[in-house]
C-alpha cells in the first residue's frame, strides 16, 4: 500500500478498510484480518492497525467479540456512508465552494455537469 | 548454574570445531608415530613427552578462547546465553578433560603404531610399552593448561605467545633469584649449617607441598579466567 | 523492560558519549532510535546488551544489571550486530548449534523468514555467502528466538533492495505486543511505517524519546505551496512538491509522522522540542 504523505497513516487505513468494504471484498457480517495480518499485509506496524481498528470501532463500523477477532458491523455501509457524508460536507464541500466562487460557477452549470457525469 | 547451557556450550564447540580436531589428532598420532618409530628404544622420552603436552596446551587454549578478534566474535561469544560461569566451566571441561584424553589416546596410539612398525622390521627388536602419564606429568599439565586458559584471555592479540614469554620471564625471575639470593646464601654459610638446612627440607614431604602448591596454582588461574571474562568489554 | 539512569560513559581516549544519559523503555514497541554519527548509537545498544560497563549510573534489562550478562537476561535478549559474525559452519549447524539457548525458538518461523529471503539451501556454509546473505540469514535467526528484547544496529545496511522491502514485511510478523524492539539506524526510508516510537540521541542526552502518536499530536508535518500558517514553524525545508513543514500541532490536525523531518527539526528546536515533549513530567 502506498501511503501519501500528509494524512496520518491510521486514517489511510481506514480508508482502506471503507473501500474493502464498499466494494464487496469485505462482507458485512464476516470475521476480518486480525491486527497483525493486515500489519503484514500492509507492512505497518502491529500498533498502528489497533488504532485504526480501535477508530473503525468508534465508527461502529467494526466490531470485536473479545477471544474471537474482528467482524464487519452488520449495517457497516450505512455506517460508512454517513461517515464519509460528514466528511465530505465538512472538509471537502467547503474547499469546492470557495473554488466555484473563484472561477465565478454557477448552480445551473454545476447541475448541467452533474447530469452529464 | 545451570547444567543445561553448559552442555549446550561444549555442543556447540563440538559443532564448530570437531573436525578440526580430528585433523589436529591425526597429524598428532603421526608425528608420534614417526618419533617412536626412529627412536632407540621404541618409545618417546619423558621429557619430549612434557614437551608435547606443553604445546599442544598452547594450541588447544588459545583455540578455545580465541574469541576477541575481530570485536563481532567477541559480541557473538559474550551475547550467547549462558552465564560467564558457566562459560568458564565448559571451557575447562573442553581443556582439561576432552583435550588430554584426545592427547593421551593420540600418544599411546601413535607409541603403539610406531612400536609395532619398528618391530616388523627388525624382529630381535624388543618393544616396551610405554605409560606416558604419571601423576606429576597431569598435575604440570593443568597447570601450564590453566595458565594459558587464563592468558588467552587476558590477551586479546597473540596470546599464545605471550603468555608463553610472560612464563619464560617469571621462571627466569626464580632462576636469578634462586642463584643469587639462595646460591650465595649457601656459599656464605658452613658445611654445618647446610647439612641442617637439607634436614629441615627432608622432613617436609616434598610431594606434598608440590601437589598443594599446583592445585591452588590450578584454582588460582582458573579463578582468575573467570574474573577477566566477567569483565570484558566489546 | 530497559531502565538507563544517569549512565555516564566514555572511551579510554576521555571523549564523553554520555553524559547522565536515562532512558526508559517498554515492551510492545519498534523503537527507532537515531543520531548523528558518532552520537554513541552502538555504543548505548552495547551498554543495554551488557557488553559495555557505564563508568556511573545503572543499566538494567529485563530486571537484572545488564553488565552482570546473567545467563536469564541474555536469553531474553537478542543483539544483532550491523556486520554479523559467523562461524565456518552450515545454515543448519547454526541452528543446531544456538537454538536450544533460546527456548522460544521456532524453527518454521525460521524457515519462513528465510523462505521470504529466498534462502533455499541450509547447506550452505555461512562463510561462503555473501555479507548480504548472511545478515538475511542472522536477521532471520535473531527474529525466531523470539527473545523479549531485540537489539539491531543498522539491520538494512548491505540489504539489497528488495530485501529491505521483506525485512520491514517480516519486522510486522515479528513485532508483538509483549516484544521490545529497538532499532539504531541512518536509513530512515527503511524504517518507514514500521516504528511507533522515536528515540534521538545526540551530544550525550536523550533529546526525544515520544511514541509517534505523542509526535503527531504535538507536530504537524505537511506539504503546503503556501507558507501562511499560523502555526509555529519548526523546520522547513523545500522541494518539488512545495514546502515540507513542520510545525507546532495547535489546531490538532493528525498528519503522517516522518521522521527525516522530525530529525531535523528537532536538532534545530533542542530546547523548544524539549518543553513540549518533557512538560508533562
Amino acid at each position: 500500500m502506498n501511503f501519501n504523505d500528509n494524512k496520518a497513516i491510521y486514517l489511510q487505513i481506514a480508508e482502506w478498510v471503507f473501500e474493502q468494504i464498499l466494494n464487496g471484498n469485505w462482507k458485512e457480517g464476516d470475521r476480518i484480518m486480525s491486527v497483525r495480518e493486515l500489519g503484514t499485509l500492509l507492512v505497518v506496524n502491529p500498533n498502528t492497525i489497533l488504532r485504526s481498528y480501535d477508530f473503525l470501532q468508534k465508527l461502529e463500523v467494526i466490531v470485536n467479540r473479545r477471544g474471537v477477532g474482528y467482524f464487519v458491523a452488520p449495517d457497516a455501509t450505512d455506517k460508512i456512508i454517513s461517515h464519509r457524508r460528514k466528511q465530505f460536507v465538512e472538509e471537502e464541500v467547503p474547499a469546492f465552494f470557495k473554488t466555484m466562487k473563484l472561477v465565478r460557477m454557477s448552480w445551473e452549470e454545476l447541475a448541467e455537469l452533474y447530469k452529464e457525469s | 548454574m545451570n547444567t543445561k547451557n553448559i552442555f549446550n556450550l561444549i555442543r556447540r564447540y563440538f559443532i564448530e570445531s570437531g573436525r578440526k580436531d580430528i585433523t589436529t589428532f591425526v597429524l598428532i598420532v603421526l608425528t608420534i608415530t614417526l618419533i617412536s618409530f626412529f627412536s632407540v628404544s621404541g618409545s618417546i622420552s619423558d621429557s619430549l613427552m612434557v614437551f608435547l603436552l606443553f604445546l599442544m596446551g598452547v594450541v588447544y587454549a588459545g583455540r578455545i578462547f580465541n574469541i576477541f578478534q575481530p570485536v563481532g566474535r567477541a559480541i557473538h561469544y559474550l551475547t550467547i546465553p549462558a552465564s560467564n560461569i558457566e562459560k568458564t566451566i565448559a571451557n575447562g571441561i573442553l581443556v582439561y578433560i576432552y583435550y588430554n584424553i584426545l592427547l593421551i589416546v593420540a600418544l599411546l596410539l601413535g607409541n603403539f603404531l610406531g612400536g609395532m612398525a619398528h618391530k616388523l622390521l627388525a624382529p630381535e627388536f624388543h618393544y616396551i610399552f610405554y605409560m606416558p602419564f604419571s601423576l606429576d606429568n597431569l598435575i604440570l599439565t593443568l597447570v601450564f593448561e590453566s595458565i594459558f586458559l587464563f592468558g588467552s584471555i587476558y590477551f586479546k592479540q597473540h596470546a599464545a605467545i605471550k603468555t608463553a614469554l610472560v612464563l619464560l620471564a617469571f621462571f627466569l625471575f626464580f632462576i636469578i633469584l634462586d642463584t643469587t639470593l639462595v646460591g650465595s646464601y649457601f656459599i656464605h654459610s658452613n658445611p654445618e649449617s647446610i647439612k641442617e638446612a637439607e634436614n629441615v627440607f627432608n622432613n617436609i614431604n616434598g610431594d606434598l607441598i608440590e601437589y598443594t602448591v599446583s592445585i591452588l596454582a590450578f584454582i588460582f588461574f582458573n579463578f582468575m579466567t573467570w574474573l577477566r571474562l566477567r569483565e570484558t568489554e566489546a | 523492560m530497559i531502565q538507563l539512569q544517569n549512565i555516564n560513559f566514555s572511551y579510554h581516549k576521555g571523549r564523553t558519549i554520555f553524559d547522565d544519559l536515562s532512558l526508559s523503555l517498554e515492551g510492545g514497541h519498534i523503537y527507532g532510535l537515531f543520531g548523528k554519527n558518532g552520537a554513541g548509537k552502538t555504543t548505548l545498544l552495547k551498554i543495554i546488551a551488557g557488553l559495555r560497563f557505564p563508568k556511573s549510573g545503572s543499566s538494567t534489562t529485563l530486571g537484572q544489571r545488564a553488565a552482570l550478562r546473567k545467563a536469564e537476561m541474555l536469553k531474553n535478549l537478542y543483539f544483532l550486530q550491523e556486520e554479523v559474525y559467523v562461524p565456518a559452519i552450515s545454515i543448519r549447524d547454526y541452528v543446531k548449534c544456538y537454538a536450544p539457548f533460546y527456548e522460544n525458538f521456532d524453527n518454521e518461523q525460521f524457515e519462513e523468514y528465510l523462505h521470504l529471503f529466498e534462502i533455499t539451501s541450509m547447506d550452505d556454509k555461512l562463510t561462503a555467502l555473501s555479507h548480504g546473505q548472511r545478515k538475511k540469514v542472522i536477521i532471520s535467526f535473531a527474529l525466531a528466538t523470539n527473545t523479549k528484547i531485540l537489539l539491531m544496529d543498522e539491520p538494512t545496511n548491505g540489504l539489497d533492495i528488495p530485501s529491505k522491502g521483506i525485512f520491514r514485511k517480516i519486522m510486522t510478523m515479528a513485532a508483538n505486543e509483549d516484544r521490545l524492539i529497538l532499532i539504531s539506524t541512518h536509513q530512515v526510508r527503511d524504517l518507514h511505517c514500521l516504528i511507533d516510537a522515536v528515540v534521538i540521541l545526540d551530544n550525550g542526552h536523550i533529546l526525544l524519546n515520544a511514541s509517534a502518536d505523542d509526535i503527531t499530536d504535538k507536530l504537524c508535518f505537511k506539504i503546503t505551496d503556501d507558507t501562511g500558517t499560523d502555526e509555529p514553524i519548526l523546520y522547513c525545508e523545500e522541494n518539488l512538491r512545495g514546502n515540507l513543514l513542520v510545525t507546532e500541532n495547535i489546531h490538532h490536525i493528525e498528519t503522517k509522522l516522518d521522521i527525516e523531518l522530525l530529525f531535523n527539526a528537532v536538532m534545530l528546536n533542542k530546547e523548544r522540542i524539549n518543553e513540549l515533549f518533557n512538560a508533562k513530567n
